[in-house]
């Protein structure tokens, strides 16, 4: 992913699996995977999570953590 | 409007609050234990007269007219060096008085050109008040004996010159330098009347260690220490108070003029942020507003290969409204968006976000703040509810141990740093957590009592081992979380924190911060009794910028270190208004006050104002917009007093971004690096051309006032209120405080807020409403801002920038005190005798490693490209780490910094880059092509031509 094109695919999932780690270690009654979708809702333009759900649904959502992957699906 | 005089009361106010009586020449006066006879006869109306005191410093004693008769006492006591006590009878004026001081002024005069008229400070000498004052008539001694009229001049020195044949010896200006700037490079050298007034072992100004902070010529009583400018044009007629407009201390000064010429700029003392002390930057680099490369007409061309074309202000409007439409037909309504400046004032500030929500109809709104201080805001509105720094900086005076990570106030926050230094110096405890050995962590007089160089991108993992010290040494302070906190979180972080695997010993290999050390810097943060813990980008500008923050915010709440002055989490905010431009809504997904736009009753209060509906979905952030117009979605941007090709990482995907846009609209003073693509520019106006308000970083809000005519035409509020016009969405302010009038209007943090406030208490730190009317200096005293603090679970994880064989060392950056920012301004002023390149600091085993010797020219490269510089090999940095500023174009560090970014909010990781260094043999092959291509980029065509 060094260069500029086509490097926003890979920064949506760059930056996914970023949040998700960080949800990943927090106590909530909710999960992980719903904070999560719930950070996307709060920063994220709903273009880029169109983007980042029909992603998570290629094979390069073989490149997102499970909770990540989740919350693509939570995005729903 | 004349010129603002402050009265000078002689000597610091004292800090005791009994109050005690006495009788001064006749009439009962009550002040504070502890004040001075001088300063209390000041405050009833008395003029003692003085020459070595002044309220800024300490009583001194030296020059003897200040004297007094006090019954029942003998002889005639100093009364600057001479404390009040009860029922004490004072006489200022005796024959006998009269008589000493009249000798003790011919002594003075006798060693003094007698060059009055023809003096720079001629009407502003209180070495003539003085003489005024004691009726002083004749001189009896020998003009032609002893004295120093052949002294030289030291002109070393750009903004001041020191001339010693006028000097008196009081030593203002050494002590200045000392107690106010706490620099130490003033002397007095010699005995008696030899002696004399020497910074460092009598070397010129800019040889010794001088940080040209001015603290020393505003000091001084006659015409030794002045401005160049004053001994150039002559004294100042009139003056206005405004604030400055480089860094986030938000340094108030007393504008001093000759009708629409600026003389100087004097601190003022009544300044709440600086309290009368300034840097250089402020006090002196003001030169770049009249410099000649400003542009002061709009310009536009059809593409960027192409030269500028002067056009009118309607042609540029017009032109630009045209586009956005276009664009926004063509392409859909988001393809289009705005960065708002730090730098701008918050009316200015708000008023282009406004015009985004508003008129371009969607939240593609962000501000520079993205790359700095976005963490600070979400990492402290998760932890206490609100977005920013809890105390005032006089909480620091009232401080027993600081903790600064991240940060070197010293250069970036100069002023808030020699007040941190003051209260080091009355013996606070100092803890350093910087890769650098920064110069807090040594310097004359102060040393830190544990400095923990830990490897660039491993804060979390130190925080964490502090922590587990304190969770484990049983330092928490219970009775505070259980007040204040929510338990269940607590004990969740506490089990976290006290596992082995966050323990000293156990991080010291990725840390590389010996285990000792740590465990002696958490007892003595957790032991206080009033700990603060300050930091800067340091903090913010890394892949875990939002969990640093958070991390730091759980320390604090699990030591009790919250809500009273001397403690708190204190964020050094870097450019003048970015705590203003957070809060004015300048983020994608908030508006004003930090309300989130999916927030319906925020919503409805604007659009019923506005007339609009407004989008309740979160709109692009800087490197979002720079991502979608390389994938071909964003096409135009209108970008007010920003560089971001210059100030954001990967400057090659900033560039790829730019140059994929449409319409690129840039308004600022200068053709910047941004304007190389633009097509658009809008001239802009200075801080002195402007009415306005900026937020320190302490929330301060403070008047920005203007002093002289737009060389522009207009303020850059006013321009981006014409573009609303030219796109059809009405905008109709007078004057800014009709902007800060709706802010408040729809702000609750706001909401007590507006210029006549400002105008009688002369700052407010938010919240200011009716709960607060005259503001809040700190925060969170009785409970948190959300109700109770949130402990959140801050695990390390190692940035995916590694080291590895290709690039063996870790680049952090940083800046310095002479230069701000990408130094569009400080470049264009005499700073640059300070610092004209950026340099490469390296550890001699590096150096030696790679055959790099101390100048030498090196490459520098990363992943994401590369630049080349010249070397300074130090030990400041340790060994597999480099070290770089920010402030010179030819330079562009940012060529090798990558788009890594922090988790929760996009700030880029600047303060981590995998590098490899090697000798060079001068600029890289593209540092030429751009420097080129720039030259181009800039030509403006003229009448005749195209
Ligand atoms: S300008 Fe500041 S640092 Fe320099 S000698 Fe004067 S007080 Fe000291
Ligand atoms: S330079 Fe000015 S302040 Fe310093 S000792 Fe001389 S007269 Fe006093
Ligand atoms: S410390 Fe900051 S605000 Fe104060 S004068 Fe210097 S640059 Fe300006
Ligand atoms: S002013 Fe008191 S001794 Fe100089």
């Amino acid at each position: 992913m060094s260069e500029a094109t086509d490097h926003g695919d890979e920064r949506l999932i760059q930056m996914a699996n970023q949040i998700a780690t960080f949800f990943r270690g927090q106590r909530s009654a909710r999960g992980p995977a719903a904070e999560t979708a719930d950070h996307l809702k709060a920063f994220w333009t709903p273009d880029m999570r169109n983007t980042f759900r029909a992603l998570a649904e290629t094979e390069a959502g073989a490149r997102l953590s499970e909770v990540a992957r989740d919350a693509a699906r939570l995005l729903r | 409007m004349g010129l603002i005089h402050e009265i000078d009361l002689g000597t610091p106010a004292s800090e005791q609050g009994v109050s005690t009586r006495l009788i001064i020449d006749g009439r009962e006066v009550e002040v504070p234990a502890g004040t001075s006879i001088m300063r209390a006869a000041k405050l009833a109306g008395t003029t003692i007269p003085k020459l070595c005191a002044t309220d800024m410093l300490d009583a001194f004693g030296s020059c003897r007219l200040c004297l007094v008769e006090i019954e029942g006492r003998p002889g005639t006591p100093a009364s600057c060096t001479t404390p009040v006590s009860e029922g004490m009878v004072v006489r200022t004026q005796t024959p006998k008085l009269a008589k000493l001081r009249k000798g003790v002024m011919e002594l003075y005069i006798s060693d003094h050109p007698l060059d009055c008229l023809t003096c720079s400070a001629n009407g502003d000498c209180e070495l003539q008040d003085m003489a005024g004052a004691v009726g002083l008539r004749d001189v009896r001694y020998d003009p032609k004996g002893a004295n120093h009229l052949d002294a030289v001049a030291d002109t070393s020195n750009p903004y001041f010159t020191y001339d010693p044949k006028k000097c008196i010896v009081c030593s203002r200006c050494v002590r200045a330098c000392q107690e106010v700037q706490g620099t130490f490079a003033l002397t007095i050298e010699g005995r008696g009347f030899g002696s004399r007034v020497s910074p460092g072992q009598s070397q010129p100004f800019m040889g010794s260690e001088c940080v040209s902070c001015g603290a020393c010529v505003q000091a001084c009583p006659t015409a030794t220490l002045t401005e160049n400018r004053v001994i150039e044009i002559g004294q100042p007629e009139h003056s206005a108070v405004t604030t400055c407009a480089y860094c986030g201390v938000g340094c108030t000064f007393k504008a001093e003029m000759r009708g629409e010429e600026l003389v100087r700029m004097v601190p003022y003392k009544d300044g709440k942020a600086n309290r009368g002390h300034s840097c250089v930057k402020g006090r002196f680099a003001w030169g770049y507003a009249h410099h000649k490369e400003r542009i002061t007409k709009p310009m536009i061309r059809s593409s960027i290969d192409q030269p500028w074309r002067e056009v009118s202000w309607e042609e540029a409007l017009s032109h630009t409204a045209a586009e956005f439409k276009r664009i926004q037909a063509t392409y859909g309504r988001n393809a289009v968006g705005a960065i708002s400046s730090s730098r701008c004032t918050n009316e200015e500030v708000y008023l282009v976000q406004k015009l985004v929500r508003a008129a371009f109809g969607n939240n593609n709104i962000d501000t520079c703040a993205r790359v700095c201080h976005s963490p600070t805001g979400y990492g402290l509105k998760t932890a206490f509810g609100t977005s920013a720094g809890t105390q005032d900086f006089d909480s620091v005076e009232k401080s027993d141990v600081i903790l600064v990570i991240g940060a070197n106030p010293t250069d970036a926050h100069p002023v808030f740093g020699s007040r941190m230094k003051k209260r080091l110096r009355q013996g606070a405890k100092l803890i350093v957590i910087d890769p650098r050995r920064t110069d807090l962590v040594k310097s004359p007089h102060i040393k830190a009592d544990a400095h923990l160089p830990l490897k660039p991108g491993t804060n979390v993992a130190v925080l964490n081992a502090l922590a587990h010290v304190v969770v484990t040494e049983g330092l928490a302070d219970l009775e505070f979380v259980r007040e204040r906190c929510n338990w269940d979180d607590f004990q969740a972080w506490a089990e976290f924190v006290a596992h082995p695997s966050q323990s000293p010993e156990a991080v010291t290999t990725a840390t590389g911060v010996d285990p000792d050390a740590l465990r002696h810097a958490a007892r003595l943060y957790a032991q206080g009794p009033n700990s603060a813990i300050y930091y800067g980008l340091g903090v913010t500008e890394h892949s875990q910028g939002s969990t640093t923050v958070m991390a730091i915010a759980n320390l604090a709440m699990a030591t009790g270190n919250l809500g009273r002055p001397g403690v708190g989490v204190n964020p050094l905010r870097g450019q003048n208004n970015v705590q203003g431009a957070c809060d004015m809504g300048s983020f994608p997904h908030e508006m004003s006050g930090y309300r989130h736009v999916s927030d319906a009753a925020t919503r409805a209060t604007f659009a019923a104002l506005w007339g609009v509906e407004l989008d309740a979905e979160p709109g692009l952030r800087i490197p979002n917009m720079l991502d979608e117009a390389v994938s071909g979605r964003f096409k135009a941007l209108y970008v007010q007093g920003e560089d971001i090709l210059q100030s954001d990482p990967n400057t090659r995907h900033v560039a790829a971004g730019l140059e994929a846009m449409e319409c690129v609209v840039v308004q600022d003073l200068f053709l910047n690096e941004t304007a190389n693509y633009a097509h658009v520019f809008l001239p802009g106006s200075t801080f002195l051309e402007k009415d306005g308000t900026f937020t320190n970083a302490e929330r301060r809000i403070q008047r920005v006032r203007k002093v002289m005519s737009p060389l522009n035409g207009y303020a850059d509020w006013e321009v981006t209120q014409k573009l609303a016009q030219a796109l059809g969405y009405p905008m109709a302010y007078t004057h800014p405080s009709e902007i800060m009038d709706e802010v408040a209007a729809t702000t609750p943090t706001f909401a007590g807020v507006s210029y006549d406030l400002l105008e009688r208490v002369g700052s407010v730190q938010w919240p200011c409403n009716a709960a607060a009317p005259e503001g809040t200096p700190t925060m969170h005293m009785e409970r948190f801002v959300r109700d109770q603090g949130k402990f959140m679970i801050t695990e390390y994880v190692a940035t995916e920038e590694r080291v590895g064989p290709r690039f063996p060392l870790l680049l952090t950056t940083g800046r310095i005190l002479s230069q701000y920012n990408v130094g569009a301004q400080t470049r264009r002023t005499e700073n640059v005798q300070w610092h004209d390149q950026d340099l490469l600091e390296i550890h001699p085993h590096d150096a030696e490693e790679r055959g790099v010797r101390d100048g030498d020219w090196v490459k520098l490269i990363s992943r994401a490209g590369e630049t080349a510089l010249r070397a300074k090999i130090t030990d400041r940095v340790a060994p597999g780490v480099v070290y770089t500023t920010f402030h010179n174009p030819e330079t562009q560090a940012n060529v090798v910094t990558t788009d890594y970014s922090d988790w929760a909010t996009n700030c880029p990781e600047y303060k981590v880059t995998a590098v490899q260094v090697g000798r060079g043999n001068g600029p890289a092959e593209w540092q030429v092509a751009y420097s080129d291509q720039a030259k181009r980029s800039r030509r403006i065509a003229t009448e005749a031509a195209e």
